[in-house]
């Protein structure tokens, strides 16, 4: 029933090579980093008014995080791990580069203009997204 | 937003994250109707959480399996073109289409993967000799055999066409590629079930991100609803991907044939009208 791989005796490469140490190394740095703003934007949050629900537009963002308003560092965790994927992207990119992989590099890059496009091309056809 | 609704959101958010993440399947499909229909949460607001669910347990649980070797990173990137492009066709459309008929359309699709899922499936050598110029071929070490796995995935340009179709109906119906993408990767595509899961986990993150950065900017997030859900696939993320790397593969392969006749069996219902 399954899909019964072979059994190989050698030890693990990763595919390319390097490029999987480096993902992971930035989706924890991306996941921890995120989760601490978000807790501490919670705790704050919770000591003064508990959460009222809203987020901070991403124009707003900067000004809310330099009044250090518990809903900006909020906003600011969830920013982070939306944007974690793409980062990850560029940071498979750099790797790529690096190691002149023009074909894995070609697909990264595509890979991310097409997930770019997406939200300019949305907003813009649909109207405000 | 009352305490009992947070922890509910925070309970579920965990038992969606720890299946989601175990078979590959981001989470998102069971969070929206649990959050809208047994907690009341505006669908909206239900589809924005899940949709940033899905991609921290995609962040949680690729890292994890990344870190085992699992996720085939090449052959992700080469499907993830097609997907996100029909994705983006897919949302665009969606005024035009009937959710009926796309319901219905996923379901067939999915009884059809579970179909493929159940024949058994030949060999595949991975050194065998035969050329990869794009260097798909993929090696892990599996801790429930206690054995290198080494693989080499068949039929890829099928494989980025039906991941195109994938990413098409699901950017339509506004769902996770997941339920498609495994049994894809493992049915047709010849890779072990648990390479197909992590590498799936990898991938629903990518195409999750941009509808979650559009609810984010329609002011769609709601804290309430979104913190303790983080919060909850956070931790059932960590658990069944470590569950995923474990388990014995026919286990995973079981449990995931399961969830699939589950979800397209109640989208073929809705489909008809009858729920």
């Amino acid at each position: 029933m399954d899909s019964l791989p072979q059994k190989a005796t050698e030890e693990p490469e990763e595919s390319p090579p390097g490029a999987g140490a480096v993902l992971t190394k930035t989706y924890a740095f991306v996941s921890r980093s995120a989760m601490a703003i978000l807790l501490l934007g919670l705790v704050m949050a919770l000591v003064q008014e508990g959460l009222t629900g809203e987020v901070v537009s991403l124009f707003d963002l900067p000004r809310a995080l330099v009044a250090f308003e518990p809903v900006a560092l909020i906003s600011l965790g969830l920013v982070l791990f939306l944007f974690g994927p793409a980062l990850g992207l560029i940071s498979l990119i750099i790797v790529f580069i690096r190691r002149r992989e023009r074909v894995a590099m070609g697909l990264a890059i595509a890979v991310l203009t097409v997930i770019a496009l997406t939200l300019p091309v949305k907003v813009f056809l649909l109207g405000g997204a | 937003m009352d305490d009992v609704s947070t922890l509910g959101i925070f309970f579920m958010s965990m038992a969606a994250g720890g299946l989601g993440s175990m078979c590959g399947l981001g989470g998102g499909i069971f969070l929206v109707p649990l959050f809208s229909v047994l907690l009341g949460v505006p669908l909206k607001i239900a589809i924005a959480a899940s949709a940033v669910s899905v991609v921290v347990n995609s962040l949680t649980g690729a890292g994890i399996y990344l870190r085992q070797k699992m996720v085939n990173v090449r052959l992700t990137l080469a499907l993830q073109i097609t997907t996100a492009i029909g994705a983006l066709i897919g949302g665009l459309l969606v005024v035009f289409a009937p959710e009926r008929v796309l319901q219905f359309v996923f379901a067939v699709i999915l009884y059809v993967m579970i179909f493929i899922m159940l024949r058994p499936t030949p060999i595949i050598e991975a050194d065998d000799g035969s050329t990869d110029p794009y260097g798909f071929r993929g090696t892990y070490f599996d801790p429930s055999l206690s054995e290198t796995v080494s693989y080499f995935p068949v039929r890829i340009r099928l494989g980025m066409f039906l991941s195109g179709i994938a990413g098409f109906i699901s950017g339509m119906l506004g769902v996770g590629g997941g339920p498609i993408k495994v049994p894809l990767m493992n049915g047709v595509m010849r890779l072990p079930v648990k390479a197909a899961v992590a590498s799936s986990t990898y991938m629903v993150g990518m195409t999750a991100s941009v509808s979650a950065l559009i609810y984010y900017s329609s002011g769609l997030v709601d804290t309430r609803v979104a913190v303790p859900a983080v919060m909850g696939i956070l931790l059932g993320a960590q658990v069944g991907s470590r569950l995923g790397t474990r388990a014995p593969a026919m286990l995973i392969r079981r449990v995931l044939i399961v969830i699939l006749i589950v979800l397209a069996t109640v989208m073929f219902v809705e489909a008809l009208g009858l729920f």
